[in-house]
């Protein structure tokens, strides 16, 4: 058997290839030269901008980023190609890492991120980033959520008031179908028996389907847009996003609780659906290239061909943009001092 | 079935021949085809990509052009499988096992044949029950649970002991490491980090795209560049072999017919996908083969029975997406995304003709569609099979380094991860020294496979049922299948013992074995101490796991102390200088990809490895420029895929270097 070790003849051959190399390290050098020369003048221009997405390609919120992508590009200055990258892992806690540590804060990177990040920063699980130093861009639709039973358990809101305790199918603690179920549950002192692991929304509806939970509390939008047909479902309370989208007839929440402590935790729920899709830069990107994004996405989001787009694929808008975004998310962050041992607890019961 | 049935059926194939979705479909088939040949990027990536057409077109050319797409991957995959002896997808794993040592012994032609054949079966089998079996699925749904999945997955685990037959103390360590290797990641239940060593890229386990390219491809490209002249002695084989192939399809319509079954059954299960059914194929084959002794060394039925399952799995997947919207695998969740986008709500609907407000016909058009495209996939790979057979006949100092490029791509594209590249080098050297030490290979995939749905399932029904959990007719029905295939592999393999007078099993270990059984049972041992600061369920898996890889381990160290030593020479690989050589060269070309990127990296890798395999220059220029074109043109401007610009150029751009 021969072995590779470099011989006179073999060295000979590598001298040669160093050419090689030289000629396509030249040839490439001549389209790397053009994108240089470009970033003097613009900071977009020419350039390809990332929009990268914490999920795999196909749900929900990798949906909105590619619906988005083209008028976000279009309203920036240069007009540059936006593309959509996914970043998966840790339930979007590699990308809050990656954005944290990695990113180049020169506005080629932007994200859209899910509030599970904010979730896992404040119980202080998933890495070494605060959110809080990454400015935000916008949110193109928050979202509200509803608890929703199979409509053959015959569960009422008032037999769960008296004491019924359903099961209740949940993912991961930290993921918000878990923090929906946990914060209503402790906020209107209304049991519920949590049947974890589930692998997603449609895992838990086959679940209910073959009588093996009975309902879950999970987006409102995603109640509307997928679970059919409705008349098998019951929805029984309501909570937090866009007033106009509230299911008519079914509860809401905050109307329900009385005790401050019980508020706080809806609070915290409200904020998590609302800040579901939120779209932020790396930190310490400088505060022009901050301004034209959020222009840019402002722009967008009254862009009249957008709006056809985002109706086209079935995407529910709920625009909001950057100062009252960063109130809620701070507010999420900072639950009142009284409170925060609850919340915590709250949001970790799956952990136990 | 009923006349409005008929008339949908007949509504849906006119939708399907319409030029328009014959036209889309045939770019889908394309599309597919090609992202099917190539490792690691999957069907997944190319729908991914595809979804912005979709909110464009009108719905039916939107949905020839996914359903084009998805309908053929595996099929090309599993080519790959064969003539390069790498999962073209990670549902064509299987394919390999068989496939691959035909083409070294010049079958190729036919092993392509089979695949081909027994893949447009399996499509059509599966586009057969997708149409009838849409009503039966919402009743059906209802009487799968958590316990009935956690069943099946166990029955998926005791399928798999036929495949290590030889030596089933081998298979049961393999088996059981990747049961451990499974249980890396956010535990389900609790969100408990196992074994992640405090790297997030972890906490969603071991990808199956690694896992498969490190286990089963990297071995090969070890042996090929090691031996230097793996491919080069085969001859040409004609179109002659391929017909043979399609013709041993027609004589072995039982074991097809049987994939077609277990593929598509597979799919109508929520949550297991392909990944599952060529393994459960696969070992099926080989439990009911009179000569089981033949797979892994080219066994024409390891190539048609997972060929035909992982393609009969795309239409049983399309039932629970369409009918329930559960969606079966990766694949039918994008299908499913690309419903929702259309406006089409997957449920009752779906059943309904659309003169009652439903969507029938096109669920009907969509089983058309999955036929044809598979019947133009065959077409088009016969008209090209002889050129792609030449593929097996290219220099190994001129294919190998090509391999490693594409394995370090498909391997980094999943999740575009650089942890996935040292996820696919950690596989590859237990998949080498697997190799070398002939310890089966299979059982690890399908524990890490089986593992998460086995562990979900199990916690998932306890907490839904309690002690009981076990007290359903179907569990209890699919128990008494999982003691009798147990009973039957064992009564196989003693019979086996005794009709030659003499153990058949491998018995004695090789000269180095001891000291594998002593690296994994020391990692075991470790691995055991820091499951004592998991949550109290988040353990009890891990240590299920390790608990039988360290009996089995035992057991074999015990073995081997008492047996005399078996010889190195029935092993297929050779751990000489020149397979060392070849494995550091596939260790610097990742080294090299981290440092420099993707691009760079793989022009200064693929060239030295040429250069140093004294291929000569202007050889190695065309690979060169050809490398940074696939690079730079193909996947990083036209399928976008985020090559990371590589540590030092990173380190240079915080130092302010430009």
């Amino acid at each position: 058997m021969r072995t590779y070790l470099p011989s006179h003849e073999s060295l000979r051959q590598i001298r040669d290839l160093s050419t090689v190399l030289v000629t396509v390290a030249v040839l490439s050098g001549c389209t790397g030269g053009t994108r240089d020369s470009n970033e003097a003048t613009a900071p977009f221009a020419g350039r390809t901008v990332r929009l990268v997405v914490g999920v795999s390609a196909g749900g929900g919120q990798d949906l909105y980023a590619r619906v988005m992508a083209p008028y976000l590009g279009k309203h920036l200055p240069g007009e540059p190609n936006v593309i959509v990258e996914n970043m998966t892992g840790a339930g979007g806690l590699v990308l809050m890492n990656y954005l944290a540590r990695r990113a180049d804060p020169n506005g080629l990177t932007v994200a859209l991120v899910t509030s599970q990040a904010i979730t896992a920063q404040l119980l202080n699980r998933g890495g070494d980033f605060d959110i809080r130093e990454m400015p935000l861009v916008g949110s193109p639709a928050g979202d509200g959520y509803a608890c929703v039973f199979g409509r053959e358990t015959g569960m009422t809101l008032d037999s769960w008031r008296r004491g019924r305790i359903p099961r209740m199918g949940t993912l991961n603690p930290t993921t918000p179908l878990a923090s929906y179920a946990f914060l209503v549950s402790d906020a209107l002192a209304l049991p519920i028996r949590p049947i974890s692991g589930h692998a997603g929304v449609a895992d838990v509806r086959a679940a209910i389907g073959s009588g093996e939970v009975d309902g879950l509390c999970m987006s409102r939008d995603g109640f509307a847009a997928t679970f059919e047909p409705k008349e098998d479902y019951v929805a029984l309370l309501q909570a937090g996003g866009d007033p106009a989208s509230h299911i008519p007839g079914v509860p809401v929440a905050d109307d329900l609780v009385t005790s401050r402590r019980g508020k706080v935790l809806l609070g915290v729920a409200d904020a998590i659906a609302a800040l579901a899709r939120l779209v932020v830069l790396p930190p310490h990107t400088p505060a022009p290239i901050v301004a034209a994004m959020r222009t840019a996405f402002e722009q967008t989001m009254a862009d009249p061909a957008f709006l056809a787009a985002a109706r086209s694929a079935n995407i529910a808008l709920w625009p909001r943009y950057a100062a009252e975004l960063d109130a809620q998310m701070r507010a999420l962050l900072s639950p009142p001092d009284e409170f925060r041992d609850d919340v915590l607890k709250s949001l970790g019961r799956g952990e136990e | 079935m009923g006349e409005g049935t008929l008339a949908a059926s007949l509504a849906g194939l006119a939708q399907a021949l319409a030029p328009s979705s014959l036209v889309s479909l045939l770019v889908g088939v394309i599309v597919g085809g090609l992202v099917g040949v190539l490792p690691g990027l999957g069907g997944p990536t190319a729908v991914a990509l595809l979804l912005p057409f979709v909110f464009d077109s009108p719905p039916q050319q939107a949905f020839a052009l996914l359903i084009g797409l998805i309908s053929v991957t595996s099929t090309t995959g599993d080519l790959t499988s064969i003539l390069l002896g790498i999962p073209g997808e990670a549902t064509t794993a299987a394919t390999v096992v068989d496939g691959y040592p035909m083409a070294q012994r010049g079958l190729a032609g036919q092993a392509m044949g089979a695949s081909l054949g027994s893949s447009l079966a399996g499509a059509l089998f599966g586009a057969l029950v997708m149409g009838l079996g849409v009503s039966a699925a919402r009743p059906v749904s209802r009487l799968i649970g958590s316990p009935e999945l956690f069943a099946l997955a166990v029955l998926g685990v005791c399928c798999a002991l036929p495949l290590a037959s030889r030596s089933p103390l081998r298979g049961l360590a393999s088996g059981a490491l990747g049961l451990t290797l499974a249980t890396i990641g956010l535990d389900p239940l609790t969100g408990t980090p196992r074994f992640t060593m405090g790297q997030l890229s972890l906490w969603d386990g071991v990808g199956l795209i690694p896992a498969a390219l490190g286990l089963f491809a990297v071995p090969e490209i070890v042996e090929m560049l090691g031996a230097r002249s793996a491919h080069t002695a085969v001859p040409d084989p004609g179109r002659g072999q391929f017909v043979s192939g399609l013709r041993e399809v027609g004589r072995r319509w039982v074991v097809v017919l049987r994939a077609c079954v277990i593929g598509t059954g597979v799919g109508l299960l929520p949550g297991v996908g392909a990944t599952v059914s060529q393994w459960l194929a696969y070992a099926d084959a080989a439990r009911r083969s009179p000569n089981p002794d033949a797979f892994g060394r080219g066994a024409i039925d390891g190539v048609i029975a997972p060929s035909a399952a992982n393609n009969a799995t795309l239409g049983g997947a399309l039932v629970p997406t369409l009918v329930l919207g559960v969606p079966g695998g990766l694949t039918s969740a994008l299908f499913l995304t690309a419903l929702i986008v259309k406006g089409l709500v997957p449920g009752r609907q779906m059943l309904l003709p659309e003169r009652d407000g439903g969507h029938l016909e096109l669920v009907f058009a969509f089983g058309w569609m999955m036929a044809i495209a598979n019947i133009a996939a065959v077409a088009i790979t016969w008209v090209a099979s002889p050129w792609l057979v030449k593929v097996t006949r290219i220099r190994a100092a001129v294919l190998g380094p090509i391999l490693v490029l594409l394995i370090c791509v498909g391997a980094f594209s999943e999740r575009n991860l650089m942890a996935d590249l040292v996820m696919t080098v950690i596989m590859a050297v237990i998949g080498t020294t697997f190799a070398k030490f002939e310890w089966p290979r299979a059982p690890l995939l399908i524990g890490l496979v089986l593992g998460p749905l086995a562990e979900n399932r199990l916690f998932v029904s306890i907490e839904a049922y309690g002690s009981m959990w076990w007290a359903r007719p179907i569990v209890m029905l699919v128990g008494v299948v999982i003691l009798g295939v147990t009973v039957h592999s064992l009564l196989q393999s003693a019979r086996r013992w005794d009709s030659v007078g003499k153990p058949t099993a491998v018995q004695g270990l090789m000269p180095g074995e001891s000291v594998l059984i002593a690296v994994l049972a020391g990692a075991g041992i470790v691995a055991l101490g820091s499951t004592a600061t998991f949550a109290r369920q988040a353990a009890v898996f891990p240590r299920v796991s390790l608990a039988l890889a360290l009996t089995a381990l035992t057991m074999l160290g015990y073995r081997g102390f008492r047996q005399p030593a078996r010889a190195i020479g029935g092993s297929n690989l050779h751990l000489d200088k020149a397979a060392l050589t070849a494995t550091g060269w596939i260790a610097a070309f990742v080294t090299m990809v981290w440092a420099i990127g993707f691009t760079w990296g793989s022009v200064v890798a693929v060239a030295g490895m040429m250069a140093v395999m004294r291929e000569r220059i202007r050889h190695i220029a065309l690979i060169a420029g050809v490398t940074v074109v696939f690079m730079e043109v193909v996947l990083v401007r036209m399928l976008h895929v985020p090559f990371p610009a590589g540590a030092v150029f990173d380190g240079m751009k915080r130092l302010g270097v430009n």
